[in-house]
This record gives C-alpha cells, structure tokens and sequence, in this order.
C-alpha cells in the first residue's frame, strides 16, 4: 500500500484521541539537535470541527487483537488494515516537522499479535527519531494495555510525555464495552508503573502522564467519571485527564449506548475537572443532579454557587486568592490580577473589574465592592426555583472512591 | 513645539516626562506629520535624558518604579515595545497615555489593565502576541538543499512588524538550517546564526509550491471528525488572512457546503 493511503488510514484511526498538548517546560534530550519544545504548545491548524492540530497523531498500526466495542480499530470491524514500517514513520514525522506542519508526535497504535511486541515497535520509531535524526521535539507515546514495566521505563526516557487509556471510569463499566481489558492489571498498574518512574526520575516523561476516557459509552454518570478523575489526580498524579464524547463508530448489537454524547456533557465534564485541578474544589463540593450528571443548564461553577447562596456576596477587596477563584465569572488571571491591584489601591467600581477581565454578567449577583452590592435585589427569589427545579445535589457519594483505595 | 520620539521604551519614557514638564505635544518619527508640517519640532534624542529626569523629579517627585527597574517595570517595558509594533497608528496615543498613568498611579495600576486606555494597549500587545503565536503554528517552510547548505523557506503575511521575533524563535527549533520569511514588504533571512532584513521588493525570489502539500492535506482531511463539525469556529480560529497559504481555509469552505 502506498504510504499516502497509509497515511489516510492510520490518522483516520487516531483521531479519536482528543490530547492535542504540545507544551513542555523542559526537555529530556537536551537542546542541542533537531527540534525543540515549547513552553506554551503550539497549534498549526484547526480541523473543521475547530479541534486544533499540533501534533502528528497516527497509528502505528490499525490491527487489533481486542474487540472493544466502541473502538473504530475493534477486530471484528470489516475495515481495510495496515501498518508503517519504523522507518517509514519516522522519516514521514519529519518531513511534517521540518515544513512546521506539526509540533511534535503522538504515537498510539492498535495491538498487532501483543501489547510487548507492539510497543517495542513503537518505540523503535521513537529511537530512530531521537538517535538517528537527533529529534529534540515533543513526542507523546501511548502506552498499550498490560505492557510490563521494563518496556515503560524504556519509553520514560525516549518521550516527554505517556499515556494510556483509561476509556471508563470502572471495572464494571469496562467490562461491558471492552471485555479482553482488566481494568486494574491492564490499566491502572502501567499507570503506577509511570508515576513510579516519573517520581524517581524527574528527567523521564518530564511532561507528565495523562489518559482518556470515552464519556457515555458504558452508560456511566458524570459522577462515576468525576470520582474516578480525583482519584488519578490524587493518587496517580496525572497531570492531564482528557474526555472525549462517544460516538458511535460500530454497529456493535451489545454496546449499552448507541446513541452519540452531547458535546455539552463533554465540556461540563472539562470545566468540572478545570474546578478540581486549577480552583480547588473538592470533587465532593461539584453539583450533580439525581442522575449523577453534572447540570448542562448551568457550569458547575456557577450551579456550586447557586447551592451555596448562603456564601455569598463577597467582598472584592477582601476576598482571597481562593474565595476569589469561587466567584463565577472570576477566572486564575482575573483573581491574581485583583490580588495583585488590592496592595496599592482598593477596586471602586465594575468597570475596573471589567477592565481586569472579570464577566460581570456572571460575576455581579455573587459580589461586593467596597460593601456595594451591584447585582439583582431579587437574584434569590429569580434563582432558588430554577435550582428546585434541577433537583441539584452536592457529592457526598464517597463509595466510589473507595473502589480503587 | 512637537517633541519627536522613536519607536523605543526609552524614547517615548523620556518623551512623556518631558511633555510633562514643557506642554508641548509628542510625536513618534514614524507617524505622518502632515498636520504639523509648519510646527517646529525638537528630537528627543538630543536631549540630555539625565536633566529631564532631574528636572521631573523635582517637578513632580520621584519615580520610584523607573528606578528599580522591577518585574513589574520589565513586563510594562515588555507591554510598550510589544505594542510599538502593532500596526494601528492609535498605539503611540494608548502608549503615551499609559505612561502618564503609571507616573500618576504607579505600574500595578495599568499593568493590571485597570484604565480604559490600558487596557486597550494590553489588548493591542495581546493581538501582537497572537500574531507571533498564529506565525509560530501557521508558517509552512519548504526546505531546499544547495551544496551542503539546507535552507527554509515561507512566505507569511504579517500585520504587525514581528517577523524578526518569529524567525528567532525558529532558530533553535531548525538548529543548522538558513531560515528565509518572505512578507509583502520584508524579507526576514537568517543566514548562519545572522540575521538579515532586506525589502521585499529589492529581493527577487519566489517561493515555489511544495508537493508534500498532499500529505498534508490527507492528514489534515483524516482528522476531521464529521459529528463534530463547527466551521464557524475553525474560520474564527483560522482566519482568512491566512488562506491565501493554508490550504485548511478551503477544505474547511468545502465542509461547510456539505462538499466533504
């Protein structure tokens, strides 16, 4: 098969992995060569769907031994397969690289015969790219399922960043829709097997492991997957946890959802993470509704504040960095640039806070300043029947984190 | 009277103070200066800096911020030389005015975008920025080789005057290449760890077409998943100015008549 039809192949096969992160503050591989890394990651282009392109994501192969349900590379699925020789990969990457066409590699593969064999060859490519060409750019290499920790700690010091996926939130989800996977040996272990690494060793995978999972395609809630999510944060230090909307790719009878996951779930799903990474919500303070999914109506944010009137207005040139960050409409810039104004000067009116980036729409019912309330006299009465109305409930359903303690 | 400026930190920094202290009105070298034609004008530069300084002090006490040169001193002189090359003649009035905020409130208060006006002029470092950041991703290199010198090429479309900033940061990515950006009035040329400027129209070279085009298209055209189509926003973060070299601007066009 010519390489242009390899190439159609085996991007179409990958493009369901959603990371597209190219930063990476420091390199593993020096500065002198090929390539360099970028502090902030770079996007060169942006498909149709605005999903921006930064790196040279394939497959090394579309061959696979599983039949996960939801997967377009299952074994049973009647699609034309094929694999790049190591080389043959290699030399395309740069070619793509040297044009500025991409800022890195993301390699991922099906498992042609075994995980082993199939993540030797992998990282074959990785060595060719660093010793041969000298590559010093960013490489994220996916880690396939069960692969022993020999071979991890061998692609810990080729690429800068690792990952495997997750693909749902727990041993029984997984089973209905990936039944040749185990959850714990499978996936959990190579992941302790990472931070093992990354924990010894700060120059191996200096740009952290991340993982996916596929959102709606085992019939799971937001808090199931919400759950999960703090627990790798906590326990396995992922820097990086990435949800991707199922859609139906097969015709698989026994896939427990066949229709597609609103893109909406997706991103409440994203902000409810950004909350427990970057503002410091405890994954028990996030809102969910009797069904365990997060509100759509509302951002998490915005529906924890509606819960929690009783914490509001807060004055702006009190506040902590923290409480700050608690306030919707306030973001980490606008919270430290307030920090930052309140040592010389105290914040007089909404226009400054405007101007300081803060969305007043969203911001004003929740503040004061210089003990000025701005927003709506009746924002409780407007508010409190719309939060009846979505039966909003904090998370106090801790049994699922104990699953994997 | 009409103080002349260049387009430098120092420059305008002086300029201001001693605007402040004569009245008189400020203009940068580069604006034209057809309405003041029959004004008479004094350069900055040949003023001596020391004295207005001096002489500002004393007017209007100290400035405490110009003297320990802080961070906060160096992301505002980072702010001001960033907005000195947009391409928006209004910048010199956001500028100046910025300058005369930070003699009066201190540099927290605009570096924080706190004024209109400063935060106009952090907005025009931002589109600088964005700029840099669009050229860093969207500039396509063609590489030729003569002899055993390798060479790239790209021809880019600047707004603002920053192709010397983008093929710097190029330089330590394509360590031992000779990098060439054509714009439509400069050519940026970096030739053995030197870096050159010429007019666009005194160099003759063409930037030919690269026949990789068509690996970049698959992968392009493989990528994109059709459930979650949203050409609005790939215009938005692809913008038009760019297509006369991206091929994605008409790919995303086809999509957007249902043609792929």
């Amino acid at each position: 098969m010519e390489i242009l039809n390899k190439l159609k192949i085996l991007t179409d096969a990958a493009k369901y992995d959603v990371c597209a992160s190219s930063a990476c503050s420091q390199s593993n591989w020096g500065s002198k060569g090929f390539g360099n890394m970028s502090r902030m990651g770079v996007c060169h282009s942006f498909t149709p769907d605005g999903r921006c392109i930064s790196l040279f994501k394939v497959l090394l192969t579309n061959q696979c031994i599983n039949d996960c349900l939801y997967c377009i590379n299952r074994k049973s699925n009647d699609r034309l397969k094929t694999c790049f020789g190591e080389r043959e990969l290699a030399d395309l990457f740069i070619q793509f690289y040297k044009r500025n066409y991409v800022e890195g590699l993301f390699l991922t593969s099906g498992i042609y015969k075994n995980s082993e064999e199939t993540m030797e060859r992998m990282i074959k490519v990785i060595e060719i790219l660093r010793f041969e060409y000298q590559f010093r750019g960013y490489i994220h290499l996916k880690v396939l399922p069960g692969v022993s920790p020999g071979l991890i700690n061998k692609g810990a010091v080729l690429a800068n960043r690792m990952s495997i996926n997750l693909e749902c939130p727990t041993t029984n989800k997984l089973e209905l829709i990936c039944p040749e996977k185990d959850f714990k040996h499978d996936l959990i272990a190579p992941m302790l097997s990472m931070k093992k690494i990354i924990k010894n060793d700060k120059t191996k995978i200096p740009a952290g492991q991340t993982t996916q999972m596929i959102i709606g395609a085992s019939g799971e809630n937001d808090r199931e997957i919400i759950t999960t999510s703090a627990w790798l944060y906590q326990k396995v230090n992922l820097c990086r946890i990435y949800y991707s909307a199922f859609i139906p790719v097969n015709q698989a009878s026994n896939l427990p959802v066949k229709e597609p996951v609103s893109l909406k779930r997706e991103s409440r799903l994203y902000q409810a993470d950004w909350l427990m990474r970057r503002y410091g919500f405890a994954f028990q303070e996030l809102p969910f509704d009797q069904t365990g999914n997060l509100p759509l109506d509302f951002d998490p944010k915005m529906a924890w504040a509606i819960l929690n009137l009783d914490k509001f207005p807060i004055e702006i040139n009190k506040a902590s960095y923290r409480a700050l960050l608690r306030i919707p409409g306030i973001g980490e810039i606008s919270a430290r640039r307030i920090i930052k104004l309140r040592k010389d000067f105290h914040i007089t009116s909404l226009e400054e806070l405007k101007n300081i980036g803060v969305v007043l729409k969203r911001a004003v019912n929740f503040i004061l300043i210089k003990g000025k309330y701005f927003g709506q006299a009746s924002f409780n009465n407007k508010i409190l029947p719309i939060l009846g109305e979505n039966s909003l409930l904090p998370n106090q359903n801790q049994e699922q984190l104990a699953f994997a303690l | 009277m009409i103080i002349k400026f260049k387009d430098k930190f120092e420059s305008i920094f002086y300029a201001v103070l001693y605007g402040n202290l004569t009245g008189y009105y400020l203009s940068s070298q580069n604006e034209p200066d057809d309405l003041f034609q029959a004004e008479e004008f004094i350069e900055i530069e040949r003023l001596n800096w020391k004295e207005i300084l001096d002489q500002h002090n004393q007017k209007f006490g100290k400035i405490n911020w110009f003297k320990n040169q802080d961070e906060q001193f160096r992301q505002f002189k980072n702010t001001i030389e960033l907005a000195l090359r947009h391409w928006k003649q209004f910048k010199y009035k956001l500028i100046i005015e910025t300058i005369r905020q930070a003699l009066k409130f201190g540099l927290i208060y605009v570096n924080n975008k706190t004024s209109n006006e400063a935060k106009d002029l952090l907005n025009l470092t931002g589109q600088v920025k964005s700029d840099i950041h669009r050229a860093l991703g969207f500039i396509r290199f063609i590489p030729i080789e003569r002899g055993k010198e390798k060479f790239l090429l790209a021809y880019f479309e600047e707004d603002s005057q920053v192709g010397d900033l983008v093929i710097n940061n190029f330089k330590n990515k394509y360590f031992g290449y000779n990098l060439l950006i054509k714009t439509s009035k400069t050519v940026y040329f970096l030739y053995q760890h030197q870096l050159y400027q010429l007019a666009t129209n005194k160099f003759d070279l063409q930037i030919t077409k690269d026949n990789f085009d068509k690996f970049w298209e698959v992968f392009y055209q493989a990528n994109f998943i059709p459930e979650r189509k949203n050409t609005k926003l790939a215009k938005k973060l692809i913008p038009k100015k760019y297509w006369s070299w991206l091929k994605e601007g008409q790919i995303i066009n086809q999509v957007d008549k249902n043609l792929i």
